[in-house]
This record gives structure tokens, sequence and C-alpha cells, in this order.
């Protein structure tokens, strides 16, 4: 074709350019061209399109300065979208572009320009336009400059299907797109596989196990036209299937089995790794496979109790992100780092959008502004955490999972006798029996004392402040106080400051005499007696279990209006997730008691509504009757109950202890005023502590006030209110009628043994929405401490919007997951369509899998990827919406998929890349098939689905060279666990496997849709020297050897082949045979004559030398834990052993074909 | 490789070549011959490094980068504060903090009382530089030393701020510094990997490292920092089996391509040949890696150079030896990672012990290159991810303080080629709090690098999900004056 220029371009020559063609010059009326411009525009599309031709040039070098970020769009010039291409700009009075009018075009001035100031792209930018793009921008100009809205971005509908006329070929709709593309581009597509190539590939995509050479043999006899369907369906069925998908998307998930970050200590994430599996394996539908990842904890909770729980499993798939153990990071500018990687994945495993750039700024590509990012972050900010997790006890949100069904069928028992004792509670509280005990209980007991308990009964702690002995302490001259406060419940264990002893903690006078103030570099502390680890109540009195009612009361004045943090606690701190209790001062001013095994979710936090005064004494006081539920906290003031709100009620566990009786590092576990864990507390004074280890009720707690006692007060009062009337009733309950106590401490000893069975079961992440959701901002920079606007939750404006609920309640993650597989998402199908086409074929039909964008490649057939789209997300002919399976194997019997991948050198140059579908599959296999191959095809593979993650070979000292502390040690496990699928190889970011790592596994930090696929030195060297592959050829060598050679055997004295003193190559029908079987188990065909020939020499070769060097034999089949076959002479075994290695490392081997 | 493998290798290819005849493709042929490019960038075989060349003369042909990880304080090794002395245990003034955000380890504390060095400085060499006692060594050396005084940093916890110098973001998955010469400058050895990394401990317990610190990101993997290990298995996987000797392996490795030569006639997959390089590349590494890291034939003035550690296989002395030897050997990058600087208590006792397991070394390393002409074409870079407070963290007294994390201003040296020599850039107030002339942030000194190694930082880019990635994002500035 020609390219024509115009009349129209009039425009001339500021330009000293050349030009090539004197006759095309000779015209000159006419815009001038540069040379190289004016040949490249000799090659061009009849037709060019924007979508095909021009937005990659004008993303990939324009839009970053004139593109969609508002705040960079230089000169005012915007080229992503029509309108404000083709108007003048308001600067300038240019026009970008006009339609038909190249000189008339601004554009296209500057793109020829030579001026260092006027050409674009802008030198600085170190980007350029190659001839051939210029002259592809000059046409679409000159042909109108139609844009056309991003392939993308508009959702799926069902294509045409090409009707071939030759339809010899294509087996069903797939080949059918494929053939047409392949006819259009003057391509021809080669044959089928031969049959074991086909079984093998399908087998390792579909498994990621190699065929069993018993399964080739079954399908070589398999005669029948449909033996490879039959094939397809078998494995599909098979339980190794989910571990083959599993890993895919737990790349895309960033699974792994520690926390990453600095400390990156262990973390239990193997029951959603296992659950992920069991969802590929049962075809779990991909709607409720996403809904509950995304949202399963919003769904209505399901009666099956597995089921819910699994829901709540699902949900893993958004905490799977690293967390941040450090001490001293600001937990805020984490948590916003944990929104952001959540946003991040699901902009790139769902969309297949690269959103994150929009965590700074508007996309410099893409539709997604910056307010985008954050209110589709807003779906991900609810969650009930906190930035600094803890090195004890798995985060909360968490769900606990039973470890065995004797454990399960214990907690359900206990838990339906809770419940019974509960009613029985609820019950005997309005029975007409209770109420008629209370009201002869009224009666009698101003005469009966003794029915009422004493003030003093369960006084645990009380220190009046005003009794105290100073120690000295330390050498002289350097000599420091210790101010001991008298304990008047418990003489021998007092109170102590600790700390900076220098200045001795100061006093205070309070309305209930000499108090102390706490001025920041010292606190105070009541140490337990003996080792904590075994506390008892008696010696460590301050401790309570959630089972154990209790009370503390304590006078505070608080005068730093800045103090934010415990007023008093007996609290582990962050390290072990706040368990424990405190009492705290929020930076409002307002008050909160938190109870609690991993804060903030797996706790009781109630906050009183009003703010506590400052510079007043207050007498503080807080009751907790051991139910472990929000309403069993009481807090007052002066002796009267202040209104509060629940924020969190769901204390589940422990709260002394993690798992097992566990505990991170000392910290201060003691009661104490002043300090949690290692930080200090300043800016406020008390006085009077007292602990009680019973729940006081309303009177004596106004009592310890009003000095006074209100409860006889209350009983001879005749005209008391309903309030002290129910006052009074709480007390009988919680003192005197013994039907309730007993039913009580029912419940509590019910609660303990529950406490105590959980410590030996095992909690997830999980996601959990705050009660009141937290609000988001647009983050300026990015930076977590700069906020912006406020959002609300939203999805990006360019996609398919969010239906209205009506309801007016916020917009939730359940939303989310229901926007992403709606009809009209334009996304998500193709997206996943994509990334199951890349497993097989080693690319997607639009390559870049990760970037759907406008910087990714164009679909190579963007037919049979909508076709594929909607055939996943509708279903049809007889197949339920969102069926994978089906899809799968839609894909897998294709004539497409399974054409050979071996073809001349012609064809291949043709379709380099295989971009358009021209040849069979094949690419280097991944780290986890290269070693399941060896383990599977020697035997060894132990078969067990699920379970906790274990520990290969792996070189000594690769986790102790960096850890310090947290799984610093890395303990190889023994037995079958050694070979187990490499999925369940223990992932611990800091220190990955280096096996998988040499052979590009994901890493796990963020999102991973594609690994690479390289070819490195260190890969040779895993093969060749790894003890796991190693013993893999040992093992597959003994176990093949017997079988063909029994005469191998010392015991037997007449062979008919014996290799040892027939060492010939050739000719040798025992060697041949075993050469195949290790080539059947290896790569899953026979050898063939030239490689038995090549295979032999070797055996011959080693067989000879290891004769020489016994030695060097015998140390060759040390290698690795399994067994030795010491029935085989040592030397044949290590030559066969070597043989067999020269097959793993084969091509075939590593190379799927 | 010893004179006997090399002919072997030769012979051996001879023979393979014979067997194999046309099988193999001219291209495949001639870089199978020429082996060289197979560590320096690409996957596949005829490519060269991402650059070609560099875009203008390299002053720095190599570099060592003795990362001190934990972050030393500067206040006691390099940056003298008399007014610290002046004002001891008087709080940091509010008009100098400004609020500057804190780690959570100091936000409680009630006051932030100023702490003097417990070292005396003393000026050296020509500049008459102030250093500290605790580096003897490296205050002899003063001569031969480039300081910057304004290091700074966006992040205050060690992860992100390791992470950041590292690979020019604070989140995980960008490429390290090393990978991104691998990437963009290729290797200058046939026989051994761009970027190594040597690995050591100081005080116990202190920080972590992690893997991802020389990942290749998103970078091809060839270009990923390849961890060398003292001990009999240097590099995971380099000795073969026990029971298979290097004559045994060869006689293997030769049958393993009569194979695939095969194999390539069967499937016509220009891989294999790429996968046969890197077996013989493996091979090859295996005699050469052992004999760089073999120290057995140093003489004794050479370790006793380095200190009695030297001696210690796996100490930071020891690993500065097998730097120089690595340099030898034409190896780009070779990042050292020495743990044990953390010093939020303790810091008077701590930094002692910690200093004194690297100063000796440190200066030998210097010294060594110097003599042997090494230091004209390499450049030696020593220091941490942030540095440390002018105020205590935790009680203060003459003797016993702490200093928390500083991103505002810290000190590193260079030494060698490009940069000038018995220079000082760079000026912090009387506190050591904020810079008071001539910043370098983390993206300048990643800069700066880059463009004595001959690199235009903005243009060695890399194009990952449709956006040009460089190390210093899109920051960085070269800090010209630096410059010899």
């Amino acid at each position: 074709m020609r390219f024509e220029i115009s009349s129209r371009y009039t425009f001339l020559s500021l330009v000293t350019l050349i030009v090539g063609s004197v006759g095309w010059l000779a015209g000159c009326h006419r815009a001038e061209l540069p040379a190289d411009v004016l040949l490249a525009s000799k090659t061009l599309p009849d037709k060019v399109d924007y979508n095909l031709h021009i937005k990659p040039i004008l993303s990939d070098r324009c839009f970053a300065c004139h593109g969609p970020d508002a705040n960079k769009q230089q000169a005012g010039l915007r080229l992503d979208i029509a309108e404000n291409a083709y108007a003048a700009l308001k600067e300038s009075g240019h026009t970008p572009i006009k339609p038909g009018n190249v000189a008339g075009s601004e554009l296209f001035h500057r793109i020829v320009s030579t001026d260092p100031d006027e050409v674009m792209p802008t030198p600085k930018s170190n980007l350029t336009l190659s001839a051939e793009e210029k002259a592809l921008l000059i046409k679409w100009i000159e042909q109108g400059a139609e844009y056309k809205p991003h392939w993308s971005l508009v959702a799926p509908a069902k294509p045409t299907v090409p009707q071939p006329y030759d339809s010899g070929w294509a087996r069903n709709d797939v080949d059918r797109f494929v053939w047409a593309k392949a006819k259009e581009k003057n391509l021809t597509l080669a044959p089928e596989a031969d049959k074991t190539t086909l079984l093998r590939r399908v087998s390792l995509d579909l498994t990621g196990l190699p065929p069993t050479p018993a399964e080739v043999d079954a399908f070589l006899a398999d005669k029948a036209p449909n033996a490879y369907e039959k094939a397809v369906d078998r494995l599909l069925q098979s339980p190794h299937y989910g571990e083959r998908m599993a890993v895919d998307w737990l790349d895309a998930a960033r699974y792994a089995d520690t926390h990453g970050y600095q400390d990156d200590g262990p973390r239990t994430m193997w029951p959603y790794r296992d659950w992920v599996i069991r969802a590929f394996n049962k075809n779990l539908s991909l709607k409720t496979f996403i809904t509950w990842q995304l949202a399963g904890d919003l769904l209505p909770q399901s009666t099956d109790e597995a089921i819910a729980r699994n829901m709540l499993v699902a949900t893993a798939f958004n905490r799977n992100h690293q967390q941040s153990q450090e001490g001293g990071i600001v937990p805020a500018e984490y948590e916003a780092a944990y929104i952001g990687d959540r946003t991040d994945t699901f902009g790139k495993a769902m969309l297949g959008l690269t959103v994150e750039c929009a965590r700074c700024h508007d996309h410099k590509y893409d539709p997604i502004s910056q307010k985008d990012y954050y209110a589709l972050g807003a779906f991900f900010a609810n969650n009930n955490e906190f930035g600094q997790i803890p090195y004890n006890g798995e985060p909360s949100p968490h769900v606990t999972l039973p470890t065995s069904a004797s454990a399960e069928a214990q907690l359900k028992f206990i838990r339906e006798k809770i419940r019974v004792a509960d009613r029985d509670e609820a019950t005997l509280a309005v029975s007409g029996p209770v109420k008629q005990r209370f009201q002869s209980w009224l009666k009698t007991a101003p005469k009966n004392p003794n029915t009422m308990i004493s003030a003093r009964e369960g006084l645990v702690m009380n220190i009046p402040f005003d009794q105290f002995t100073d120690k000295k302490e330390g050498d002289k001259g350097k000599q420091k106080t210790r101010r001991i406060f008298a304990n008047l419940a418990n003489d021998t264990l007092p109170m102590e400051t600790h700390g900076d002893l220098d200045h001795p903690i100061p006093f205070v006078k309070s309305p209930v005499g000499q108090g102390v103030t706490l001025v920041g570099e010292s606190f105070m502390e009541l140490k337990g007696a003996g080792e904590w680890q075994k506390l008892s109540t008696t010696k460590y009195p301050a401790w309570f279990e959630r089972n154990q009612p209790f009370t503390v009361s304590l006078w505070v004045n608080v005068t730093d209006p800045k103090l934010t943090g415990p007023l008093f606690n007996r609290n582990l701190g962050p390290f072990n997730g706040f368990r424990g209790y405190e009492y705290d001062r929020l930076a409002d001013g307002r008050l909160a008691f938190r109870l609690s095994y991993v804060w903030p979710d797996d706790a009781i936090d109630i906050e009183t509504t009003q703010k506590l005064p400052l510079n007043k004494w207050v007498l503080l006081t807080v009751t907790y009757d051991g139910t472990s539920r929000a309403n069993g906290v009481t807090l007052y003031a002066d002796g009267q109950p202040i209104p509060t709100r629940t924020i969190t009620d769901n204390l589940t566990q422990s709260a002394l202890w993690g798992k097992k009786r566990s505990a991170w590092g000392a910290g201060t576990p003691n009661f104490a005023i002043g300090q949690r864990h290692d930080y200090n507390y300043r800016g406020y004074s008390v006085d009077d502590l007292r602990v009680y280890a019973r729940k006081l009720t309303r009177l004596d707690v106004q009592g310890m006030f009003t000095q006074q006692d209100e409860l006889t007060a209350a009983i001879r009062n005749p005209k008391r209110s309903p309030a002290e009337e129910a006052a009074l009733y709480d007390y009988f309950l919680t003192n005197v009628d013994k039907p309730t106590q007993e039913n009580r401490l029912t419940r509590r000893a019910l609660l303990g043994r529950e406490t105590d069975l959980l410590s030996d079961q095992i909690d997830v992440m999980t996601m959990h929405e705050r009660k009141t959701p937290r609000p988001t901002f647009i983050l300026k920079r990015g930076a977590y401490d700069v906020p912006g606007d406020r959002v609300q939750p939203g999805v990006l404006h360019s996609l398919n919007q969010l239906p209205d609920k009506g309801n007016g309640k916020p917009k939730n993650r359940l939303d989310l997951a229901n926007w992403l597989l709606a009809p009209d998402n334009p996304l998500f199908a193709r997206v996943m369509v994509n990334r199951f086409w890349q497993q097989y074929f080693g690319q997607g039909l639009a390559k870049n899998s990760d970037d759907f964008g406008n910087q990714g490649a164009l679909p190579s057939h963007p037919e049979l990827l909508d076709y594929l789209a909607v055939r996943l997300r509708d279903g049809g002919d007889g197949v339920a919406p969102w069926n994978v399976k089906a899809l799968q194997r839609l894909i897998v019997t294709s004539a497409t998929y399974r054409q050979s991948s071996s073809v001349s050198v012609a064809a291949r140059e043709a379709d380099f890349d295989n971009t358009y579908l021209t040849r069979g599959p094949s690419y280097r296999m991944s780290a986890e098939q290269i070693r399941d191959n060896v383990l599977a095809a020697s035997g060894l593979l132990t078969q067990r689905i699920g379970g906790p993650s274990v520990y290969p070979y792996q070189p000594t000292g690769i986790w102790e060279a960096l850890a310090t502390r947290n799984a610093v040690n890395y303990t190889q496990s023994h037995g079958d666990t050694l070979y187990r699928r490499s999925i369940y190889t223990i992932w611990k970011r800091s220190s990955p496997p280096p096996m998988m790592l040499n052979f590009d596994a994901a890493e796990r930090h963020s999102c991973i849709v594609k690994r690479q696929k390289t070819s490195t030195p260190l890969q040779a060297l895993v093969t060749l020297n790894d003890p796991q592959f190693v013993e893999a050829a040992r093992v597959l060598a003994q176990n093949v050897v017997p079988v063909i050679l029994p005469e191998s055997r010392p015991d037997n004295r007449q062979p008919s082949v014996n290799p040892r003193t027939d060492p010939s190559p050739t000719g040798t029908t025992a060697v041949t045979t075993v050469i195949n079987q290790f080539f059947k188990a290896l790569v899953s065909r026979p050898a063939r004559p030239d490689e038995i020939k090549i295979l032999s020499a070797l055996y011959a070769e080693e067989l000879a030398d290891f004769q020489q060097n016994p030695k060097r034999a015998q140390t060759l089949l040390a290698v690795g834990e399994y067994p030795v076959n010491r029935q085989l002479p040592p030397a044949n075994l290590a030559a066969w052993t070597v043989v067999a290695s020269t097959v793993m490392n084969f091509d075939e081997a590593i190379i799927k074909r | 490789m010893d004179i006997q493998d090399q002919i072997h290798d030769q012979f051996s290819r001879r023979n393979f070549l014979g067997q194999t005849g046309a099988g193999i493709g001219t291209l495949a042929l001639a870089s199978l011959l020429n082996p060289g490019k197979l560590f320096g960038g690409t996957p596949s075989p005829g490519d060269g490094p991402a650059l070609g060349k560099p875009h203008f003369p390299p002053k720095v042909k190599r570099v060592i980068y003795l990362f001190q990880s934990g972050a030393p304080s500067q206040l006691e090794l390099f940056d003298y504060k008399p007014k610290l002395e002046a004002m001891f245990g008087q709080d940091l003034p509010e008009s100098v903090r400004k609020g500057q955000r804190l780690t959570g380890m100091t936000a409680g504390q009630s006051s932030f009382p100023l702490a003097a060095s417990a070292y005396k400085f003393a000026q050296h060499g020509h500049s008459q530089m102030w250093l500290s006692e605790l580096l003897p060594h490296t205050a002899r050396m003063t001569d031969d030393l480039c300081f910057i005084r304004t290091m700074n940093t966006d992040a205050i916890n060690h992860d992100p701020a390791i992470t950041f110098i590292q690979t020019g973001s604070q989140q995980a998955g960008r490429p390290s510094f090393g990978s991104w010469v691998s990437y963009g400058l290729g290797s200058d050895n046939q026989n051994m990997p761009a970027f190594v990394v040597l690995l050591s401990k100081g005080r116990g317990g202190d920080q972590p490292l992690y893997a991802k610190l020389w990942s290749n990101g998103f970078l091809p993997s060839v270009h990923q920092g390849v961890v060398f290990r003292s001990g009999p298995d240097p590099v995971y996987y380099l000795n073969n089996p026990p029971g298979i000797d290097r004559s045994s392996r060869r006689r293997m490795l030769d049958k393993l391509a009569q194979l695939n030569a095969e194999q390539m006639k069967h499937v016509l997959d220009p891989e294999i040949n790429n996968r046969m390089q890197q077996y013989e590349m493996a091979y090859r590494m295996q005699a050469s890696v052992p004999e760089t890291l073999d120290l057995s034939k140093e003489p004794a003035y050479i370790f006793d150079a380095y200190g009695p550690d030297s001696r210690k296989p796996g100490t930071f002395a020891a690993n500065c030896l097998l730097a120089r030897k690595l340099i030898e050997k034409d190896v780009k990058f070779v990042q050292l990672y020495h743990q044990g600087w953390d010093q939020h208590g303790n810091l008077p006792k701590d930094i002692k012990t910690q200093a004194t397991s690297v100063d000796q070394a440190s200066a030998a390393l210097v010294q060594d290159l110097k003599q042997r002409g090494l230091l004209d074409d390499t450049l030696v870079i020593w220091g941490g991810e942030f540095g440390r407070g002018p105020y205590s963290q935790g009680k203060l007294t003459r003797d016993n303080y702490g200093r928390d994390h500083h991103p505002r201003c810290y000190t590193i040296w260079m030494a060698g080629a490009g940069v000038k020599k018995s220079f000082v850039f760079g000026e912090t107030d009387d506190f050591g709090y904020n810079i008071v002339k001539d910043p370098v942030h983390i993206h300048d000194f990643q800069a700066t690098i880059m463009h004595l190694m001959g690199v235009d930082h903005e243009k060695l880019t890399f194009k990952h999900q449709g956006r040009r990635y460089r190390l210093t994002d899109v920051h960085g500035k070269v800090i010209k004056p630096l410059l010899a």
C-alpha cells in the first residue's frame, strides 16, 4: 500500500530534513516527512486501528505526562480521551489532533520535530518514537484519528464462532478461533503430538505429576476414539488436581508460612492452603470460591459448623499479606500497608490491573484515579486488626479450628452445656422460687449478717500507698532507692517501684490519704512469686483467666491531657497480643477496658462514652463476672456505673496464655501501674488500689466510694428505688442464692475446660469487620499520616458501577464480590480464563496476564478470550456457570492443545513465541513440577494431601544465617514427610527454599500471577547435586534394577546377563530395559536407540570406575535417608544412580513438551 | 579452573561436537565456545547485558558494599558533636525536633535527654577530619576516604529502611542494587556471578536479615545475588554429591550433552542449547568458586592485616578478605552484610564490640585493594540503613544510654575509584539531628554510584507490568561534588 500525502498538508518545513523520495518532494505543497518516517509509511497496514496500533504507542510514550493522571497533565493536554485530544489547548491555542488533518495537528509537528525543546516525547523522558510509530500516528490522524474504548473495559459478549471450511482439524470451538487466526496470518498448525507426549503433557498440566508407566501403557493400549478424553476425565478427578491448581492460586494469594518483614515469625496458614486444594478438587463454583475468599465472613453463617468454618478460613486470602511484629513500628503505618496490599492483590488477581500505581497519584496509563484506589481500599479497611501483630498468638481476627474429631466433639459438648447453663440462669433469674427466696432474704438479712459476705472477702490486693519502706540497693556511692508499698491483703506480696530508682516515686495528697504520682521513668509493679508459668492465684493474685470474676478499684487523678495508655494493667503487651486486661485512657480522654486473648478482635473491648475529667480524683472501678462476655463488665466512677459502648465482644480464648500455656518473652506480665510491656506512662496520680477475686456488685462499689454500708442501708430502706432493688437482687444472686451460684460455678468450670481445650487447637487469621467502620481517606503521596479527602467504599469509575443497595448501609466486601462476579464486569472472567490458559500454554491469550490495562499487550485471539470468558461466566451446553473443570476440559481437549510442540525451524520462526498457537505448548516446568516429577518417578512421593507444612532437605544454615529470633533454626523432618509434594514445603519469606527460588518460584511477598521461566547455572546445580534429586536417582535405580535384573543379586549365581561382567553398552537387553524404565518413569516414554547407546556407555564407564573405587560407590549411595537396597552390588547401584541422575537432568525431565 | 580441567573441557567439547555434528545451530555453537555472557544477563544466548555498553566511561568497574545492618550510630563514630556534651542531659529542644515522628519505642518517652558520645573524637589526616577513637584503623586511612555525613532516608524501621537502600523502594519486590548492576552491565567473568553476597554476624541477638534484600525482583533470576558461604558448601548445591568426583561429573555431563543434542534433532528447540550452556557454566563454577574462596594460600601478613578474625570463616574480617578475592575475579558487585548495630540500649558497651569487629578489616580491605592497584577501579562503600538520634533512649547516665533510629541524617564513607579522597561532604546541625547543608538522599546515593559505574540511573530501566522501573524510582540526582 502507499502512504498518500494529501494536498491538505500545506505546512512547510522549518525543517532541514532530508527526504528519501525526490519525486515525492517535488510536489512540495505537502507536509514534509523525515526520510525514515516516509520509508516506514510504505509498509503500514491499510487501516490503522486505535487499539491495535495507536494506543500502545500513546500509552507507552505519551500518557505519563498526557494521560489519566490529573496532577501530571503537562500543558493541559490529555491524549487518552478523544474530546480532550481534539480540543484546542487553553495555554497554546494549538489543537493536538485534528482528525483527518495532519498538518493541522500539533501532535504531528511535535513528533517529527528535531528541536529538543519541541520534540515529543521530550528528551528528558528518555523515550523516543520509532519511524514506524511516527508513521502510524500520522496515518491514524489522516484516517480520522478514531478513538475506541479499551478492549478489556467492555464486558465480553459471546462472539460468533468462525466456521472453518476445513473442519478436519478442529475438535471444538477453541480450535475454530485458532484455526481462523492461523489462516488469517497464513500460518500452518501442527499435527497432534504422539500419545505419550500428550498424556505426559496433560498429566503435568492437570495434576503437576507425570503419568505412571502403567498409566502410559494403559493409555497406549486404549484404542478407543475417546481414550484421551477419558484420561482427561480421570486426571480431573485425581486428588492431585487440586494440588496442581492451588500452586498458581497461592502465588496470586501470596500464601506463605511466615509473617514476613524482618522478624518473620511463623503463622498458621496451611488450613487456607488446604481449603484451596479441596475447593479445586470439589470443583467449587468459581463464584463461591471467590465470594468466600472476599467475603465469607459477611455471608449468612452456615448451620453446618465445618462449612461455617471453611467460609471463614477462605477469608484468610485477605490476611496472607506480610504483617509486621517489629517492636517500635507505628501500627497505623502498617495497617495502611496491609490495606494497600489487599487492594493491590484484588486489583492484580481479580481485575488484572495495576491499581497499585494509583496509591500515590492517579494512574499514569489507565483510567484509575487515586480516589478510585482508596475507595477500593475502603472495602478492606474495616478489618478488626492491629498493625503490630504478636509473636505469640495468631493475629486477630482469627477462627479456631479443632485439630481432632474428639476435640471437636468435646467442644461441641461443652458449648452445649454452657448454653444450657445460660438458659438455666435466665430461667432462674425470673423464676418464682428465686424471687421468693430473695424476698425472704430481704426480710431476714438485717438480722442475719452471716447471709452477707464480708467486704474483705476475695480481697487479694489492697495497697493504700500510705505504708511503705524504702530499700537501698546497689553499690555505695551509686545507691538507689526501691520503694516498697505494703499489700494489706497479702503481706508477702508488696508492690514495688521499678525503672529509674534514682528518684523515689513522689507522693501526693489524695481524697483517701497519701497517693503517688507517675512521672514516666519509673513505675509500680506487683510481682508474683515463683515461675509465672506455674502461676497460682495466691502467688499471682491479680492474674485472672476469662472464667474468673474479678474487681479492680483505683483512685486516679489524670493531670496530663496527652496521656494515652493504661492507667493499670495485667497485660503481656504487643508481643503477646495484649493478652490480659488493661484499663486505658484514650487519646480523647475517654476510658476503655480490655480483656484480651489477642487484641483487638479476640477480646472484650468496651469504651466509656464520656471523658474522664482532668485534674480531679476519681475512684475508678471495674467489675467482671467471668462469663467471657462484654456485658459481664461494668465500669464505675465514684461508685456509680458509667455509660459505655461495646467495641468488641469476642473473647474466645485464654486471657492468660498463648497456645499450650505459652508466652513470648518476659516483658512485664505482672500487675503494673505506669508501665505496660516496656513502655512507661506518666502524667497521673493514683491511690488506694484494691483487687478482688470476685465480682463486686453495685452496692459494694458504691460503698467503697461512700465508705458506708450501702447494702444494709438499701435493705433497710423501705422506699428503695427500682435501681436499688435491682442492685440488691444482683447481690443476692451473686453472693447468696445457692442454686444460682451453683449454676454459675458450673458454667465457669465449663468455660475453663473450653479454654484448656482451645489451647491445643489452632487459629487461622480471617477477616472480621469492625462494628463501626473506620473512615477511609485518600492518602497524599500514599503516606499513611497525610490524609486527604474522605472516601466511601466504591469501585473504579471506569468499570461497571455498584448497584445501590437501597438500604443506606455502607457497601462492604460482599457487595464488592457481587460486583466482581456480575455479568457486566468486563474483567474478572477474562482475567481468570487468561490465567488458566497461561497455565497450559505458558502464556495467556493476553500475554501480560498481570496487566489488562493500556500498557498490556492486546490479546492475540480476542474473540477466543471472550468466548472462553463468556463460557466460564454463563455456562451453557449443560454446564453450570463458573464451572472451572468444565472450562479446563474444553481447553485441554482442543486440537490446539493437542498439537505437537516439535515443529520445523521454519514453522518456529514463523510464529516465534507461539503467539498464534501454531504448535503445542512447551515450557520449562515449575520448581514444584521438577521436584515432584523425580519424587513420583522414583516412587518416593508421599501421596497424602494437606496438613502442616513440612521441612525437606535443605542446605544447612540457611535460616540460621539470617534470622536472629523467631524460628531461627531449620529442623529437617524425617520419614515420609521428606517426600511430600513441593506445595507443602515450608515457605519462610525471609529465607525461602533455595531450590524453589532457583527455579523461579514466586517469593510470596506480594501477589504474583506469572512466574519467570529462566534458565541459569544454579538450576543445573540443583538437579545435579541436591540430595533430594540424588536420593531419588538412587531410589529409582534400586526400585527398577531388582525387578529387571534379579540376576544381579549377589545370591543369584547364574545370571543370564550380568552387567558387572558384561559392561558392553549395546546388545545387553537388561541394560536396555533398565534405561527404558528410567525413561518411562522420568519422562514417560521408552528411550530411543541412540539414547540407549549413550547411557549404556555411561553405565559401563561408571560401573568400571565404581568397581575400582568401591568407597565412592558407598558414599554416593549414602545420600538421603531412604534405606539403600543392600541386596544390590554397590558399584552397580551407584552406576545406575548416575544414569538415573543423568535422565533427571535430561531435557524432557525439565521441559514440558 | 586448573589447566587439566581446561584441557578436559576443550577435549570434551571437541569430542562432543564431533559426535553431534550439525545437530546444533551455529549460533548455539558460537556461544558454547564463548560462554562468557552466561552470567552476563540474559537467558537467551548471544544477547549481552541490557545496556550493551555503559552510558559513559565508567570510573568504577566493581563495587564492594560493606553494609552495616542495624544502623551504626554516627554520633559515636563519625559525626563529632561537642554540643551534646555541653548540653548533656538537657532535653532536645523542640525547635530542633519540630514534631518529627518517632518509632514506637521512644514515642512514649517523657523526655529526650541529649546523650554525648561516650567515646572521644580526634582529628586525622590532611583534612583534619574528626573521627572516633572506636575506629583507630579507619582513622589511619582518612586520606583515602570520602565521607557523606548527610545521608538521609524515608523509613524509620529496619525492614523498610534496608529494603529501601537496597532496592529503592520500602516495599518488597524490587530488584536489589547488585541485580540492577548485573542486569545493566553484565558480568566480566565467565565463571562467576556478577552479584555475590557474603553474610556475617557481629553481636548476637540483633536484627535479622532477609533474602529479599538480594533478590532479582522482577528482573530475570540470573541477576539474583548469589550467597557465598563459608564452609564446605559455599554456594547452595555447588558440590557434587559425595562419591561423584570431577571426572565422573565430566563424563556424565558429556553424556547428558549427547542426549540433549539427540533431543535437539527431535524437538528443534533452541532452549535445549541454552540449557546445555548452563550445565557447562555450572561445571566451571564448581571449580572456580572454591578456588576463589580458598584463603589457604594467603600469606600470614595478609591475615595479620585483616585482623585475627580473618582466620575464622564467616566473620566480617574473613568476608572482607573474600571480597578482595572476588574483586580479583572481576565479580562486579560484592555485597557484605554485617549484623549487630542496633543499639537501642547499652550502646557504649555494645558499639565498642561491634566497631572492633569491623574496623581493622574494613581498613585492611581498602589498603589491600590499594596496594594491588584495584582501588583504581573499585569502589568500597561502608554504611547502614539510617542513623541514630542524639537523645537517649531509656535512662541516660554518663556511661550508659541508648539511641533510637534516626532517618534524618547519618554518615557513610566510600573509598576508591571516582570519588574524592580525604573529603567530607555535608553538614548536620549541632545536635546531629537535622541536615544544614548538602543532603544526600538514598536515591541520590544510588544515582551517584550508578553514575560512577557509567550508568545514567534514569536510563537503566526495566519494563514490568506496563511501567518502566528503575533503581531510583522517579527520584535521585547525581551528587557531583563527591566525584573526583
